[in-house]
C-alpha cells in the first residue's frame, strides 16, 4: 500500500495532532458529562465520586424545589424578555450602520462594541451604582415580573450588542439591488425592509436571538450585581447552594438547563436549514 | 398626446456626487416603442442615467418626463418603468411564481388577475413549468427571465435593463441577445438597454446614445453612428479606425472657402504625408477651419474594412498610402493584412480571397499601395480620450480627383 505523507494541511492524518484533539474533547467535555451522569447517581453527595446506583429522585428533588423553580422562572423569564429587546435594538442599530452614512460613525460603531470588550465585573459594579443612585435597587416592593426590570436593563445592555454585530455581519452580505428590485416592482421603504431585508437577516436574527438568550439565561456576574435581595436568578440560585453543599440535585438542575440550551440550539439550526 | 410625442423625454440633467460629476447636461428623448441603448466605456455615467429613469437617483439638476409627466422627484414605487437588474436582484426565499406576483402583490392587483398575468408572463419566457421552483434551483439564463417576467408582468411604459447581457457565457448571450429582440417586438414595450458592449448595442437597438466620461457624444441609428461618427471617440468606439493627425487642410483650385461643404476639394497633408487633392464627402467639422495649420485635434479617420490593397497602381479618384507588405491572416473568406508604413506604424486592410491569394505569392516586404475610397474616410475632431492615434510620416501620396 502506497503511504504518502500528510501534507501541512491533513491536520486529521497526524498522530500528534489527533492526540490533540482528543485531549481536548475530553478536557471540554468529561466534566459535562460526569455531572450528567451523577445526576442519577443515588448518593447523597454530589461530589461524591463512587457510584451508587440509578435514581431519578433528585429530578424530583430539583422540580419539587420551590425556590429553585421560581429561580428558574426568573431567568426564563429575563432571558426570554432582555432577547427580545437585543434582537430589536440590535436590528435597528445595524440597519441603521449599514444603511446610512454620518460623522462620527467609526466612533459610533465603536462605542456600540463596547460592552463587549468591558469587564462583566465593571458593568456589573457600573450597573448597581447606576440602579441604587436611581433609588431602583430595592426591588422588593414590586410586583412579579417587574421585580426583574433592572436585571432585564442590564441583560440587554450586554446582550444588544452582540446581536447587533451578528445582524450586521450579515446584512453585508445583503446586495442593495434587492431592496431596489423590491421598491422598483411597487413596494415603499417598509415593504421593502419587510419582503426582503428581513428574510435576508432571518438567519442573523436566529441567531442573535440565540446568542442573546444563552447569554441571559447563564449570566451570573452582572446579575449578583444587580438584582436585589429578593430577585433570585437560576445561576446565582445554584451558588447559593452550591456554598452549602454540592448534591446532585444540583447535578439534576444543571443537567435540564444543559438539555434546555442543546434543544434550543438543534431547533435553531433546524430552523436555519429550512429557512435558506 | 401625439404618436410622435416621445415616451421619455430627459432634459438637462446633471448628477453630481459629492464633488464628482457623473452626469453632465444630457438631454435626449426616448422615442415610443424603440429599443434604445445607453452605451459607453465604464465610468461614463450610463448606469447612473439608467438609475436616475428608474427613480434611484434625482438629477441635481434637469428634468425627466414620461408620457409629457415630470416624473423626476418620483419614488420609484410610483414610477411606470421597470428594470431588470445586472445582477438580476431575484427574491431567494420566494419561489418564481411569488417573486412574478410581487409587483402585482404590492399594486393591490385582484388575487385572480394576479394569478392570470403571473402564468402569462410565465409562459411569456417559458419558464411555466418552473412556476414553484426557488431561484437558487435555476440557471443564470433562468434567472434573467425571472427578472425579466417579474418586471414585464406589471405591463410597464418602459422596461430598464442594466446590463443584461454581461453575465451570461458566450453561446448563451448571442441566443438571449435575440430573443430579447424578439420579445421586445411581442410586447411593444420600449426597451432602454445599457451595455459597454458596441456589438451588443449595434445588433439590437434601434438608436444608440454613446456617453463617455458624463458627456453625451452622440445619438443615433447604429449605421449612422457607423458611418458619420460625430467626433473621433465615437468612431474609434463604434467598430475600429486608423486616426492619422491632420497637419494641414488646403482649400482647392475652385476656391470653395471657409465653411466649405460636402464635396469641396481640399488638399490635405497628414503629418509628414501629403494626401492630395481630396473630395471630402462631408461638411468640415466644427472648429476646423480650411486653410493655415489644422487644429492640433484633427483627425482623418478610415475603418480597416474599407481600406484595400494592392501590388499595383490604386484606382482613380482613392486616397493611397505607400507602405510593405506584413503579415496575412487568413480568415476564410476574407484576410486581414498588415501593411508597415514608413514611420514603423501599422496600418490593417480587410481584403477578399482573390486579393489575399495574390499577396501570398509576392514577398514579406514587397511594396504595396493600401487605398480606400474618400467617401468612406472622416475627418473629426479628436476628442481629449480618443485612442488609437496613427501618426504617419509616409513619404508620398498621390491623389487625383
Amino acid at each position: 500500500m502506497a503511504t504518502d505523507k500528510a501534507g501541512p494541511f491533513d491536520y486529521s492524518r497526524k498522530w500528534s495532532l489527533r492526540l490533540v484533539f482528543v485531549f481536548g474533547a475530553i478536557f471540554l467535555y468529561l466534566p459535562i458529562i460526569v455531572l450528567i451522569v451523577f445526576s442519577f447517581n443515588d448518593s447523597r453527595r454530589g461530589g461524591n465520586v463512587i457510584w451508587k446506583g440509578f435514581t431519578t429522585k433528585y429530578y424530583e428533588k430539583a422540580f419539587g424545589n420551590e425556590e429553585l423553580m421560581l429561580a428558574f422562572g426568573n431567568s426564563l423569564t429575563i432571558a426570554v424578555t432582555s432577547t427580545v429587546a437585543s434582537v430589536l435594538l440590535g436590528t435597528l442599530a445595524a440597519v441603521f450602520l449599514w444603511r446610512f452614512r454620518f460623522p462620527f460613525k467609526p466612533a459610533f460603531e465603536g462605542l456600540i462594541a463596547l460592552p463587549i470588550v468591558i469587564p462583566e465585573i465593571c458593568m456589573g459594579v457600573s450597573l448597581a451604582m447606576f440602579f441604587s443612585q436611581m433609588g431602583w435597587m430595592d426591588t422588593s416592593n414590586r410586583i412579579w415580573p417587574f421585580n426583574l426590570g433592572n436585571i432585564i436593563i442590564a441583560h440587554i445592555t450586554f446582550s444588544f450588542p452582540f446581536a447587533a454585530m451578528v445582524i450586521r455581519t450579515r446584512l453585508a452580505s445583503f446586495n442593495p439591488e434587492m431592496a431596489e428590485a423590491a421598491r422598483d416592482l411597487g413596494a415603499n421603504e417598509w415593504q421593502a425592509f419587510r419582503d426582503v431585508l428581513v428574510p435576508h437577516m432571518r438567519p442573523g436574527l436566529i441567531a442573535a436571538a440565540l446568542l442573546s438568550f444563552t447569554l441571559s439565561l447563564d449570566d451570573f456576574v452582572v446579575t449578583f450585581f444587580t438584582s436585589g435581595p429578593s430577585t433570585v436568578t437560576f445561576p446565582v440560585k445554584i451558588y447559593s447552594m452550591v456554598r452549602f453543599s454540592v448534591t446532585p440535585e444540583i447535578n439534576a438542575a444543571s443537567t435540564v438547563l444543559i438539555l434546555m440550551t442543546l434543544v434550543l440550539t438543534f431547533l435553531a439550526l433546524r430552523y436555519q436549514r429550512l429557512a435558506s | 398626446m401625439t404618436s410622435d410625442a416621445p415616451i421619455l423625454s430627459i432634459r438637462g440633467v446633471s448628477k453630481r456626487f459629492g464633488d464628482v460629476t457623473v452626469l453632465k447636461d444630457i438631454s435626449l428623448d426616448i422615442e415610443p416603442g424603440e429599443i434604445f441603448s445607453l452605451l459607453g466605456p465604464s465610468g461614463c455615467g450610463k448606469s447612473t442615467l439608467l438609475r436616475l429613469v428608474a427613480g434611484f437617483e434625482t438629477p441635481t439638476s434637469g428634468s425627466i418626463w414620461l408620457d409629457g409627466k415630470d416624473m423626476s422627484r418620483l419614488p420609484p414605487n410610483r414610477r411606470p418603468v421597470n428594470m431588470v437588474f445586472q445582477s438580476y436582484a431575484v427574491f431567494p426565499h420566494m419561489s418564481v411564481e411569488d417573486n412574478v406576483a410581487y409587483g402585482l402583490v404590492a399594486d393591490r392587483v385582484p388575487r385572480a388577475e394576479i394569478d392570470q398575468r403571473t402564468a402569462e408572463a410565465l409562459e411569456q419566457v417559458q419558464l411555466d413549468a418552473f412556476a414553484n421552483r426557488k431561484p437558487g434551483e435555476l440557471s443564470g439564463g433562468q434567472r434573467q427571465r425571472v427578472a425579466l417576467a417579474r418586471a414585464l408582468v406589471k405591463r410597464p411604459r418602459l422596461l430598464l435593463l442594466d446590463e443584461p447581457l454581461s453575465a451570461l457565457d458566450a453561446k448563451l448571450r448571442d441566443a438571449m441577445r435575440l430573443e430579447l429582440v424578439k420579445l421586445q417586438e411581442s410586447v411593444g414595450i420600449t426597451f432602454v438597454i445599457v451595455t459597454h458592449d458596441q456589438s451588443e448595442a449595434m445588433a439590437m437597438s434601434d438608436r444608440i446614445a454613446i456617453l463617455e466620461g458624463g458627456h453625451l457624444r452622440q445619438v443615433g441609428s447604429p449605421a449612422e453612428l457607423y458611418r458619420k461618427p460625430s467626433d473621433a471617440f465615437v468612431a474609434d468606439f463604434i467598430g475600429n479606425v486608423h486616426a492619422f493627425e491632420v497637419q494641414r487642410i488646403d482649400v482647392d483650385v475652385d476656391g470653395a472657402g471657409a465653411g466649405a461643404g460636402a464635396g469641396a476639394e481640399m488638399v490635405l497633408d497628414i503629418a509628414s504625408a501629403r494626401l492630395g487633392t481630396v473630395r471630402l464627402a462631408m461638411d468640415l467639422p466644427k472648429g476646423i477651419e480650411p486653410g493655415e495649420q489644422a487644429p492640433e485635434s484633427t483627425l482623418l479617420v478610415v475603418r480597416p474594412e474599407h481600406v484595400s490593397v494592392t501590388l499595383d497602381e490604386p484606382p482613380q479618384g482613392s486616397v493611397s498610402l505607400i507602405g510593405q507588405l506584413g503579415d496575412i491572416a487568413f480568415q476564410g473568406s476574407r484576410s486581414i493584412v498588415e501593411v508597415q508604413l514608413a514611420d514603423g506604424s501599422g496600418l490593417t486592410a480587410i481584403v477578399d480571397e482573390s486579393i489575399a491569394d495574390r499577396l501570398q505569392a509576392a514577398d514579406a516586404g514587397a511594396p504595396i499601395t493600401a487605398f480606400w475610397n474618400a467617401d468612406t474616410m472622416r475627418l473629426l475632431a479628436r476628442h481629449a480620450q480618443a485612442t488609437s492615434t496613427t501618426t504617419t510620416t509616409t513619404t508620398t501620396t498621390t491623389v487625383e480627383s
